[in-house]
């Protein structure tokens, strides 16, 4: 019996967790629009300030509150593209973000370790990120290193120059990186630029990516924010991120907090179009419920896998590949 | 806003429903009852020997006649409930295992009436069990009347609803008029049904004697039918994804075929227990991913066809000694009832069903309190999306001391913590001896529904004549 090949066929291999209706996803993103055009975000960083009005949004310099019309928000959702290369030092290690795909990456950014040979918990040190990304490196199934712990024996105005080093000479896997401010971002891709020959080449072959966190509610920190104009300036991929706390830093309501969440992402993906468009650009995730009792994010609670579930599907929703926090 | 689990997009579904039409009429499912043939060949089945095949306009005109909605019902008022579930899968213990756990002797022996009883009264008395099914059967009987006397125990000392398997159309018209006697007559039943039926099929496409007269006598006397299909992957089903669910799915729409030709308006559940054997020792193992998945796309099926589930989906493995172990299981659990099921037969199983225990109850219905916080329902709405609170508190604000967060708090963050667990009051080492502790006070204290003397006599009465009837093997 001969079957000819289905056209036309939209298929789905394995399972997902849907949370939420077309509805509600559309709902979420013209709260989100009303919030950026109306409320708009306090922005740090001047620079970056002269980026958004100059691409058309109004901003009041007194109060460093930034306003993002609708329509900026829907072009530049459409700009940043579906698919995403995070390239490793070694190709056979490059990785695809595209809907549908399902990667793996470490977690950061921790300040302690347990030492794997004496089992005693003390404050990590860059020889700790080297074996992380040595360790990474060999399994198989992590597919991203992130900055993973902190080099305290360092001076902090150049650990994460330590950190890059001793990743990017320990892994050949691609590493997700936050620099503190533009300076040290420009440094790290520098060090990027040595390894694969050039800063022309990083474009083709970006081995490093950007990641920088607003403060919730709706703020865009200077360090965090000019770092991220910096790899979106020489094509390399950002992964803004954030981690807004129900009932905290959002409304209680899981609604109200995606909303919150879905604003600030947004917000730094319109600078990122503006200051290249079409550069590659995640939407990321770390948003979690508060302990209110002891005022901490709680990363292993029901409603982070909840969140990071309702991200997922507005990343995707977007077009936009995600990047959220597991437990 | 709330947590679905599921396989396929609506195109893989439609090519899961097309095939199973054209499965059904060109292979169609071995029937052993001749009355079942009868019935199905004079409302337009083919049928050749034992062979029955359905014409696909046949399939499509009945499933026109699909209950969307039906209540299950209970003795106890407080205990009725509808299904489709809008707020959480309902939960069972699972069935039937042929051991129970003696905590005393530290090992499996045979279940009796009195180890029922005890169970019947442990679910009656925990308000996360929703619907109640004989975890465990009676050892002092066999074949149909052990069935029956596990129908009479759990109706006669629960007042929740009962799921029973039906082997046979006597079985089952003994088990029917158990039902409507406790609850209050035929008429009565139709609205409140206290009892469903499980008539499985024998995976592949056979549905024996027995399970076809008893799927008769539930449709015409209005007992929701569960035809719970049980294909494993390499051994009973091809060794793929679509395939196993193919024949869920044909083997639910046989089920269904015979319930709406016996009585347009019966109630059918669409119902799998499918899953992958341990490749190695050829035993079922709840534990593999393949269960969960296969859930998920029967229950994608179930939605698509907008009909009420029921899905086995044990979660086994316990070890709570460590807290990672207990949340382990929460996680477990939750997994398994996000492909949102209406009714989840799960509780109290160990050793892939082989062996059950009152303490493992008790155990899976702690995990089950927890796994409930991945379950709720969270609105959007111009209220829970808080716009005009967001713009009021801006950019640097907070919400701590909003009266939006105090309103809402306590619904939208599960507060909880695992370790608070009552099972872990006397240390985490000691969980098994704790949840003991707990069952014992049940058992010592809990009452189940109360009957009166006209109502116990008449029970009686139907008990008699089934005992007198009914086969032993």
């Amino acid at each position: 019996m001969r079957r000819n090949i289905s056209c036309g066929r939209g298929l789905l291999s394995g399972f997902s967790l849907n949370v939420f209706s077309e509805e509600e996803c559309e709902r979420i993103h013209l709260a989100t629009l009303e919030l950026l055009e109306t409320t708009g975000v306090f922005c740090e960083s001047e620079r970056a300030i002269e980026i958004f009005e100059a691409g058309g949004c109004r901003v009041d310099h007194e109060k460093k509150i930034v306003k993002i019309p609708a329509w900026l928000v829907e072009d530049s959702v459409r700009k940043a593209p579906p698919r995403v290369l995070m390239a490793g030092r070694d190709p056979k290690n490059d990785v695809v973000l595209e809907s549908g795909r399902v990667n793996f990456l470490t977690f950061g950014q921790g300040i302690m370790v347990i030492d794997p040979y004496t089992g005693e918990r003390r404050p990590s040190v860059k020889k700790d990120i080297a074996d992380v990304a040595r360790l990474v490196d060999a399994l198989p199934n992590v597919d991203v290193i992130e900055d993973t712990l902190y080099a305290s024996d360092k001076d902090e105005r150049v650990a994460m120059l330590h950190n890059t080093e001793a990743t990017l000479s320990n892994t050949t896997k691609h590493q997700s990186q936050g620099a503190d401010s533009a300076h040290q971002a420009k440094l790290a891709i520098e060090m990027a630029a040595a390894i694969v020959g050039g800063k022309d080449k990083l474009k083709d072959r970006p081995i490093i990516s950007g990641g920088g966190c607003p403060v919730s509610p709706l703020t865009l920190p200077e360090g965090n924010t000019e770092q991220l104009i910096e790899y979106a300036s020489v094509g390399l991929p950002c992964n803004p991120l954030s981690m807004a706390m129900a009932g905290g830093s959002t409304p209680v309501t899981l609604a109200g907090t995606l909303t919150v969440h879905n604003a600030e992402i947004l917000s730094y993906i319109v600078m990122i179009q503006l200051v290249n468009p079409g550069n590659p650009c995640t939407y990321g995730s770390s948003t979690t419920a508060m302990d209110l009792r002891r005022a901490i994010a709680t990363v292993g609670c029901p409603e982070l896998g909840m969140i990071s579930a309702a991200v997922a599907k507005m990343a995707q929703f977007y077009k936009i590949p995600s990047f959220v926090a597991g437990t | 806003m709330h947590s679905v689990l599921s396989m396929m997009s609506k195109m893989e579904q439609e090519t899961i429903h097309e095939t199973s039409l054209q499965l059904l009429e060109e292979v169609g499912v071995v029937i052993g009852s001749e009355n079942v043939r009868k019935m199905l060949e004079a409302k337009g089945a083919k049928v050749i020997g034992e062979n029955v095949r359905f014409p696909k306009a046949m399939t499509e005109e009945m499933l026109g006649l699909i209950v969307h909605t039906f209540p299950i019902g209970a003795y106890t008022e407080a205990y009725r409930k509808q299904v489709p579930s809008i707020t959480h899968p309902f939960s069972t213990t699972a069935g039937y295992v042929p051991y129970i756990y003696d905590e005393d002797a530290g090992k499996n022996r045979y279940a009796t009436e009195e180890d029922l009883r005890q169970l019947c009264v442990l679910a009656d008395a925990s308000p996360e069990m929703d619907c109640f099914w004989p975890l465990m059967m009676p050892g002092e009987y066999t074949g149909e009347l052990q069935e029956f006397k596990a129908t009479e125990i759990a109706l006669r000392n629960i007042g929740k609803h009962v799921q029973c398997s039906s082997a046979s159309g006597d079985l089952a018209r003994y088990q029917i008029e158990m039902a409507q006697t406790v609850a209050g007559g035929s008429e009565a039943f139709r609205k409140n049904p206290v009892l469903s039926l499980l008539s499985a099929p024998t995976t592949p496409l056979a549905i024996e004697h027995g399970i076809a007269d008893a799927i008769v006598e539930s449709a015409r006397a209005g007992v929701p039918i569960i035809p719970m299909s049980l294909p494993q992957m390499t051994t009973t089903s091809p060794a793929t994804f679509a395939a196993d669910t193919l024949l869920v799915n044909s083997e639910n729409l046989a089920c269904y075929m015979i319930a709406k030709c016996a009585a347009e308006d019966a109630r059918v559940f669409y119902a799998s227990d499918a899953g992958a054997p341990n490749l190695f020792d050829g035993g079922i193992d709840y534990e593999n991913c393949e269960y969960v998945l296969l859930s998920a796309g029967d229950c994608d099926m179930a939605r698509f066809y907008d009909m009420p589930s029921a899905m086995g989906c044990s979660v086994e493995y316990k070890d709570f000694s460590t807290k990672a172990g207990f949340e382990r299981n929460i996680f477990r659990c939750a997994m398994k009832l996000m492909t949102r099921v209406d009714v989840a037969c799960w509780i109290g199983t160990r050793e892939s069903c082989l062996s059950s225990s009152l303490v493992d109850v008790v155990m899976d219905l702690e995990v089950l309190r927890y796994a409930k916080a991945y379950f709720r329902h969270f609105p959007v709405n111009d209220y829970t999306l808080a716009l005009d609170i967001i713009k009021e508190k801006g950019p640097r604000g907070h919400f701590l001391d909003h009266d939006h967060t105090f309103a809402n708090f306590k619904e939208n963050i599960f507060t909880d913590k695992s370790e608070n667990s009552f099972l872990f009051a006397n240390g985490f080492e000691n969980y098994r001896q704790t949840a003991k502790e707990k069952l014992d006070q049940i058992l010592s204290t809990h009452k189940g529904p109360e009957f009166d003397s006209a109502l116990v006599s008449e029970l009686d009465k139907i008990a008699a004549k089934a005992e007198a009837t009914l086969k032993e093997q």
